[in-house]
């Protein structure tokens, strides 16, 4: 069965935003065809990306490939690769792995990742569209850190995960065992929203042992990917993963970072985009805090405590109006039993049982506001329990 | 020959018109030509008149005066003044370099007074922007002409004065310091009237924070209820709780006010914002603009302010079509021989309306006597274009004895309202300014259907328990996909009056009991007029 362009793959995600760059099916094609071919081996074709568009090179010549690439040796093997390439199949499979494809310069495509050398062709994304949306309007900060980490470390990247989460903050990282898996929990815990980028289709749960932490971040929040469905991790794919994990995210945290390791690779990746970079503090002499407290020395902000953390990172990424975000959670709904509205709904009830009247004396009878009497009037109304019994006059419906 | 400039109105701007007056002898007579329209045609019988009784007498020889262009319509008794300069400069009175850079405005009165005339501001602007060296304007309309920045007005009595400053640069520093002392002893006594104030209204908090949320968020409000309940009482205090007017809507609002001849011209700019009421019977042209010249209509009358429509399903069908670009726009067009005319008409509309025609649909005792067709129509007027762009409907109730006992101290006068009203806005721009430029034609006002839904929730903040309720209420068909649009919206405007990021469940409850209830009372209706 073959899909008809984009049916399924481009969904409802990315609507209505960015206008000015429109999303062709041919496009989406292009995009599509070109993350396949990246990542069969010819990755150096997405730096293309920074000036041309997928469509222009997934249509070019040889000529010009040469030209523009002056001349790499890769070229010709793209070439082949690419006329064995089929997106418009393809684009099923990515449906068929519950995945949708964010093409390149579409509306979900974050500009930023433009600035890499390479940057993707598109993301592959696992997430209710609804949770996209939050996460590309929402602020996103990275937390990373060693696999190998110390009680101490994973202990502070939980904390950090639950202090961004009260802030409505998106807490994205690599869902890997230790620094990132914690943080993702933390996150998750305090009610928040968290996103995993990985170095592998995002259909592959990896490492096996977070099959429960990748099903709670895809349900709640998002997990992306440059690598087409199906794809298996390799070593150089966590690099790669890296820059792309610092080029979502508005700043970069490094709990616990050895010297030579992957989060260093993110939080020097996310010094190059000019992104703020953060750091927790270790024992010296421990090699597990080499890299982390390396970053201190040579400037990176430290982390004081996981509040004040967060109060800087809204600071330095002026997303100090985050809180125009966190709104998005509730507080207290679900564990403090009756909400402020059910309340004064059960007041108001009262209040019309010795007989119809109007908003005010309701809110007068039952002792709340009369915009507290409104909101439960409305509420009320709406489950048919009252009815207006004259413009203005409410009462019990006879029901 | 001598030239001065002046200006004529062409909608809510001006342009500059060159005033010739040539004397050459022949038989006596001022002719005028150039498109002049009656009034300035009889300019030339003030002028002579004028001239005559401040003892400068017109030559017995052949007047010609010239305006050009001429392919501009010259309107109104504001050319009298520059006419007189003009002819008088030619006649000898003035030294040649007189009128080099000077522009005029004023009415002659036959004792040559000089009076002041509609759109003196914009006139002003006029001048301002040809960089004039001078304008000699009627002294009672200086503060509207130095509301302009950079202008250089002088204000004069009479004729007589005009030739005098025009005549010696002495005289002319004199006058124009006479005017800054008018200027200043004016400002001593203008108090700014706020208009009348929410505090004057007992009980009615339902209603009150109707009017609140209008404000805050632009809404424009339909209000339901049975005669004397109060709802013109309420409509005209909405402007005391919008926040006030700032410089720029003060010119604009000056600007057509002038124009249209409403503005007391020593009054400066306008400080307060408008409330226009239209009776039911008004023209479309009343509402909208026009006549020749073209001037202003209610809504441009009510711009930056509120326009109240009092039984607004009395007023012509093609009346309430016409509301639909200013409503959508925030201005009016207006299709002329010469072209179009653009006038502003941003303001909030404030509806007013019976349940039924005979007003005693749902009277607990009263019969009502319509009919469903009758009905159906007077509600009719609400679906449409126009209708789709009320956010807001409250019932207003008769009063209740209980608004006397007033329980829990006084309610919050407009200022405090008012205070209210500019923290949400600011807090909204803020908020807006944070989450970076919409997608073209998201969120703010009557386009934000344009974006997808779950964009636009993110975009606004709905949380998740709020987000529950609209879906309950979809489910339930109580709000449709604009209901649902509306109630969204609204929902935002009462967490920015509460400063806050998320909309909550109470938010959405809120706003679904300030939704339209229409098809209750239809459905009320059918068993009321069954007989
Ligand atoms: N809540 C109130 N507080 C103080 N005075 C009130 C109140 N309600 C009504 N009034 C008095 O009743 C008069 C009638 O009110 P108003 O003209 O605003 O009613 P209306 O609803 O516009 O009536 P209609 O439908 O006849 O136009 C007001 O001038 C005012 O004196
Ligand atoms: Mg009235
Ligand atoms: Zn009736």
């Amino acid at each position: 069965m073959v899909n008809a362009p984009g049916s399924a793959t481009t969904r409802t995600y990315a609507m209505g935003r960015q206008a000015d760059r429109p999303t062709s099916p041919g496009s989406l094609e292009a995009a599509l065809g070109l993350a396949l071919v990246a990542a069969e081996g010819t990755r150096g074709v997405l730096g293309l990306l920074r000036r041309h568009s997928p469509e222009e090179v997934w249509a070019a010549g040889r000529r010009d490939l040469l030209e523009w690439t002056e001349g790499r040796p890769w070229v010709d093997r793209f070439i082949d690769l690419r006329s064995r390439t089929f997106p418009r199949e393809a684009s099923s499979a990515v449906a068929a792995a519950g995945l949708v494809f964010i093409p390149w310069g579409s509306a979900g495509y974050e500009a930023d990742l433009l600035a890499l050398d390479l940057p993707p062709a598109g993301l592959f994304v696992k997430a209710t569209p609804d949770a996209f949306d939050q996460f590309s309007v929402g602020a996103r900060v990275a937390v990373v850190g060693t696999r190998k980490a110390s009680d101490y470390g994973l202990r502070v990247a939980r904390a950090i995960g639950r202090a961004f989460a009260e802030r409505g903050v998106w807490v994205v990282s690599g869902l890997a065992l230790g620094i990132d898996g914690r943080a993702h929990r933390g996150c998750l815990e305090a009610g928040g929203r968290s996103a995993a980028v990985l170095g592998c289709g995002a259909d592959v749960i990896y490492p096996r042992r977070h099959r429960e932490l990748y099903e709670r971040v895809s349900s709640e929040g998002v997990i992306l990917s440059e690598l087409p469905p199906g794809v298996r991790p390799a070593p150089w794919s966590f690099p790669e993963r890296n820059r792309l994990l610092a080029a979502i995210s508005h700043a970069v945290v490094v709990v616990e970072a050895p010297r030579r390791s992957g989060a260093l690779i993110t939080a020097h990746r996310a010094l190059d985009l000019g992104r703020e970079v953060f750091a927790v503090p270790g024992r010296v002499q421990e090699s597990v805090n080499e890299g982390s407290n390396r970053l201190l020395y040579d400037g990176a902000t430290m982390c004081l405590d996981p509040a004040s953390l967060v109060e800087d990172f809204l600071r330095f990424t002026r997303k100090e109006t985050s809180p125009f975000l966190s709104g998005v959670r509730d507080h207290g709904s679900a564990d403090s039993g009756e909400s402020g509205l059910e309340q004064a709904g059960r007041l108001a009830v009262m209040a019309l049982s010795a007989g119809p009247c109007s908003v005010d004396a309701v809110a007068g009878v039952a002792g709340i506001t009369s915009r507290e009497a409104s909101a439960a009037l409305g509420l009320l109304e709406l489950r048919g329990q009252v009815v207006r019994v004259s413009p203005g006059t409410y009462g019990l419906s006879e029901r | 020959m001598a030239a001065v400039r002046a200006y004529a109105l062409i909608g809510t701007g001006a342009v500059g018109v060159q005033v010739e007056a040539h004397v050459r002898p022949g038989l006596p007579g001022v002719s005028v030509v150039g498109l002049p329209g009656v009034a300035v045609r009889e300019a030339r019988e003030r002028v002579r008149s004028g001239a005559a009784s401040t003892g400068l007498p017109l030559p017995t020889q052949r007047i010609t005066v010239n305006l050009s262009p001429a392919d501009v319509k010259k309107e109104g008794p504001g050319f009298d003044l520059p006419v007189a300069l003009a002819v008088l400069a030619a006649s000898g009175y003035m030294g040649t370099g007189a009128l080099q850079g000077v522009g005029a405005m004023g009415e002659l009165a036959l004792d040559g007074r000089v009076r002041p005339i509609h759109g003196m501001l914009s006139m002003a602007e006029a001048a301002r922007d040809e960089g004039l060296r001078l304008l000699v304007v009627p002294l009672v309309g200086l503060a509207e002409a130095c509301a302009v920045d950079g202008v250089h007005a002088v204000g004069v009595r009479d004729l007589r004065e005009a030739v005098m400053l025009l005549r010696d640069a002495e005289k002319c520093d004199r006058f124009l310091e006479r005017g800054r002392r008018w200027l200043r002893a004016r400002k001593n006594v203008v108090t700014i009237d706020r208009g009348p104030d929410l505090a004057d209204i007992a009980g009615q908090r339902h209603a009150k924070r109707a009017l609140e949320v209008a404000a805050a968020g632009g809404h424009h409000l339909m209000m339901v209820g049975p005669p004397g309940a109060g709802k013109t009482m309420l409509a005209r205090r909405l402007p005391s709780v919008l926040p006030l007017l700032d410089a720029g809507e003060a010119l604009e609002v000056t600007r057509v006010w002038s124009v249209a001849g409403l503005h007391r011209a020593e009054a400066g700019l306008a400080t307060q914002r408008p409330f226009r009421a239209p009776h039911n019977s008004a023209s479309r042209a009343a509402i909208i603009g026009g006549g020749s010249p073209p001037r202003p209509g209610e809504a441009s009358l009510a711009h930056r302010g509120v326009l109240f429509m009092d039984e607004f399903p009395e007023f012509g069908r093609d009346v309430i079509e016409s509301l639909r670009q200013p409503l959508e726009e925030g201005l009016v067009v207006i299709s002329r021989k010469a072209g179009s005319l653009t006038l502003p008409a941003a303001f909030t509309l404030v509806g007013a309306m019976n349940p039924c025609p005979c007003g005693n649909l749902m009277h607990p005792e009263r019969v009502c006597r319509c009919t469903a067709d009758m009905l159906d129509r007077y509600r009719g007027r609400l679906s449409g274009a126009v209708g789709d762009r009320i956010d807001l409907f409250i019932d207003v109730p008769p009063l209740e004895l209980s608004a006397f006992e007033s329980s829990g101290g006084l309610d919050d006068d407009s200022a405090v309202v008012r205070a209210r009203v500019e923290s949400a806005r600011s807090y909204r721009l803020e908020r807006e300014a944070f989450l970076g430029t919409p997608p073209p034609g998201s969120e703010s006002g009557s386009t934000v259907g344009q974006s997808h839904p779950a964009r636009l929730e993110a975009r606004l903040g709905l949380s998740e328990s709020a987000r529950s309720l609209l879906r309950e209420a979809i489910s339930r068909h109580v709000v449709g996909g604009r209901g649902y649009v509306r109630a969204l919206t609204v929902a935002r405007t009462l967490a920015d009056l509460d400063c806050v990021a998320g909309i909550s469940a109470e938010h959405v409850a809120e706003a679904l009991s300030l939704r339209d209830p229409g098809y209750e009372y239809r459905g009320a209706s059918s068993a009321a007029v069954s007989w």
